[in-house]
């Protein structure tokens, strides 16, 4: 599976939703993240005389090539960013001061024209936590509550601008040309759009919400449209634990394994069937509940995909493709891992590459259990990374490969691989039969 | 802006100052004299002469309207009272927008012919009620330790309200996004600022080592 031949750009959207998504975090602040953590891995540190942030992004420009970012990307994840990596940039995505009452109070009545006191029986005047782009109150009517998302203001103008921001550092990171990378950019930009856009996620959570009932061990929030409006966003109160709380308890091995199980098929249901995603698999956006049922919150980012890139992607998971040479050609070529200007004497080299990476990324497809909390598996990954990091023709590979589609997507199975590590989980990782009849 | 006041002295002030306004706005310029306000509001220029005595003093009293206004919509809302000072001054900035949106073209207008300056902020007596009004909540911080006492310094702290009044103007005066969510952000974060800075911290800290280091001279 390809995906993570293009993590670097998924990286890429990352680091410019964080920047882009009214964080109000300037560019110098990755940065700066960058060589802090730089400074705590030893490795990191051997490797680049110091933990200068110029240092790096130099280091990372001598980088070259789609399969290269794949593997820098995954060494950032592996290495540079330890494993904490995830939880705090989140973390950091958080840091804008939360609302005041005071500005809370003036988005009710500019949007839905009501004090939120009067809407409801109780409203918490302080927030209970911060979402991505907003912050969430409890509010209370008729013995049931209920959280309120409440939007920053300005985040919806502040996108292009904040993109405009990061792009200079995204080409350089990435080596990439100012038009390569323009696919990349209206892709993150549009995403990022929606997601300030609350009526859209309370029609997208209720679609696939309502399509996803049926499926064991997953539960979804209601959505209130009389509460609702561009800026805010009613939901029920979910009850559970976030999940590194829920790992904190020492959950059994069956426990574990239920959750992750959830999270594989709530994912692979939509991908297969709904032609949709949830394109945001980080802790803060699930919960465990009491009956160690998986709780899924905040639809705000979800990638639709594109029926000729589905098959073209996931007939990269099919068993045996990577021995169909004329096939598996064509399909990196539809997927823009192979340019048509490429020189043909690198081309079988390329295939090569993105042959080993794929055959390493898909592996949990290829048997019917896949047990994540191997670590060997991961840190094959980062040793094929590492090996791919080093090899000269790779430096010198040009262009932006890889379609943009395949940005989110890449950054989902990431993060749902991260998650299920995390989990510790083993799974049933079996591709529904009537899908491959699709591809 | 909506007539509030009940006494009919007061209301027919208002009357006033709305027909004064349209006409400012209509004509996109303020006038030299009452003579054709008065005209199409259909009084005698006496009954302006009498509630204001220049035109100058009319542009006045559409901010002291404001202001007024402000003041009783918050002190009628319910939660206001329980608020801390650092809330009370944003629930203010924010309510005073909202009254300032039903006269923004006449605003603009003003803002157009005289471009307000901060030095020129000085003057009014809306601004002096202004500050009157911020002090009370200011004490209220000092009394309740939201707000650092720094003794002498105290009673300056509201100089700092007419350059937060005229940058929050400034910026919604010029406010291009939808539901002015500029603004918003303008209020939110310049407000939180300036209460950081008047909250015991690092400006108590910065005077505490200047004077440890001109009083010990350590190096």
């Amino acid at each position: 599976m390809k995906e993570q031949i293009t993590i670097p750009t998924g990286k890429v959207s990352r680091a410019l939703n964080f920047v882009g998504a009214g964080a109000k975090v300037g560019a110098n602040y990755v940065k700066y993240y960058v060589k802090k953590q730089v400074g705590d891995e030893q490795k990191a540190r051997d490797e680049m005389d110091q933990s200068n942030a110029d240092d790096i992004y130099q280091t990372l420009s001598t980088l070259k090539g789609s399969a290269l970012k794949v593997a820098q990307m995954l060494s950032m994840d592996r290495n540079i960013l330890p494993a904490a990596y995830q939880d705090k940039f989140q973390l950091a995505q958080y840091s804008a001061p939360p609302l005041s009452y005071p500005l809370v109070k003036r988005t009710f009545m500019s949007e839905l024209h009501q004090d939120p006191e009067k809407l409801f029986d109780r409203f918490n005047t302080v927030a209970s936590h911060a979402a991505s782009i907003g912050q969430v109150h409890q509010a209370e009517k008729g013995g049931k509550t209920y959280a309120v998302k409440i939007q920053y203001p300005g985040v919806a103008q502040s996108v292009s601008s904040d993109l405009r921001m990061v792009r200079p550092i995204a080409t350089r990171l990435f080596n990439l040309q100012g038009s390569d990378i323009n696919k990349y950019f209206d892709e993150v930009r549009i995403k990022l759009l929606e997601e300030t856009d609350y009526p859209l996620e309370m029609k997208r959570g209720r679609m696939i919400s309502e399509a996803c009932r049926h499926l064991d061990n997953t539960v979804f929030p209601e959505y209130y449209s009389e509460w609702s409006s561009q800026r805010i966003l009613t939901m029920s109160w979910m009850h559970g634990r976030p999940l590194p709380e829920f790992l904190a308890t020492n959950p059994s091995v069956e426990d574990r394994n239920k959750i992750g199980q959830a999270l594989w098929d709530f994912y692979h249901y939509q991908i297969y069937h709904l032609k949709m995603v949830h394109a945001d698999p980080h802790p803060g956006n699930f919960l465990v509940d009491d009956s160690g049922r998986l709780v899924v919150l905040d639809f705000g980012c979800v990638k639709e995909i594109p029926e000729s890139f589905f098959r073209d992607y996931f007939k990269l998971l099919t068993p045996g493709i990577l021995e169909e040479e004329e096939e598996f050609h064509q399909t990196l070529y539809a997927l823009d891992f192979l340019l048509k200007d490429d020189d043909p004497q690198k081309v079988p080299f390329y295939t090569s590459v993105f042959k080993q990476m794929i055959s390493l990324l898909s592996r949990p497809f290829y048997t019917e259990t896949f047990d994540f909390s191997d670590a060997t598996f991961f840190n094959e990954i980062y040793a094929t990374g590492e090996r791919f990091t080093s090899m000269k023709e790779l430096k010198e590979a040009n262009g932006a490969r890889g379609s943009q589609h395949g940005l989110y997507i890449n950054r989902t199975y990431f993060g749902l691989y991260n998650l299920l590590h995390i989990i510790q989980a083993k799974v049933d990782t079996r591709i529904p039969l009537n899908v491959e009849e699709q591809l | 802006m909506a007539p509030k006041s009940n006494t009919s002295k007061a209301k027919s002030r208002e009357e006033l100052l709305m027909a004064f306004i349209s006409h400012v706005v209509s004509k996109g310029d303020f006038p030299d004299h009452f003579f054709h306000v008065a005209k199409e509001a259909g009084v005698s220029e006496k009954d302006y002469y009498v509630q204001f005595s220049t035109v100058a003093a009319a542009d006045k009293a559409v901010w002291d309207l404001c202001h007024q206004q402000t003041v009783t919509t918050l002190e009628e809302g319910e939660a206001y009272a329980n608020y801390t000072a650092r809330e009370k001054v944003l629930a203010y900035y924010f309510s005073w927008i909202e009254h300032l949106l039903g006269v923004r073209s006449y605003l603009m207008v003003s803002n157009r012919k005289k471009e307000w300056k901060l030095s020129s902020l000085n003057q009014p007596y809306w601004i002096k009620q202004q500050k009157d009004f911020f002090t009370d909540i200011i004490h209220g911080g000092i009394s309740s330790g939201e707000i650092a006492s720094r003794k002498l310094l105290d009673d300056k702290y509201k100089e700092a309200i007419p350059m937060l009044t005229f940058f929050i103007f400034k910026t919604w005066i010029k406010d291009e996004s939808t539901g002015f969510q500029t603004t918003d952000q303008a209020i939110e974060k310049s407000v939180n600022l300036m209460f950081d800075l008047l909250a015991k911290g690092t400006f108590d800290s910065m005077i505490d080592f200047g004077k440890f280091i001109f009083t010990q001279k350590p190096i």
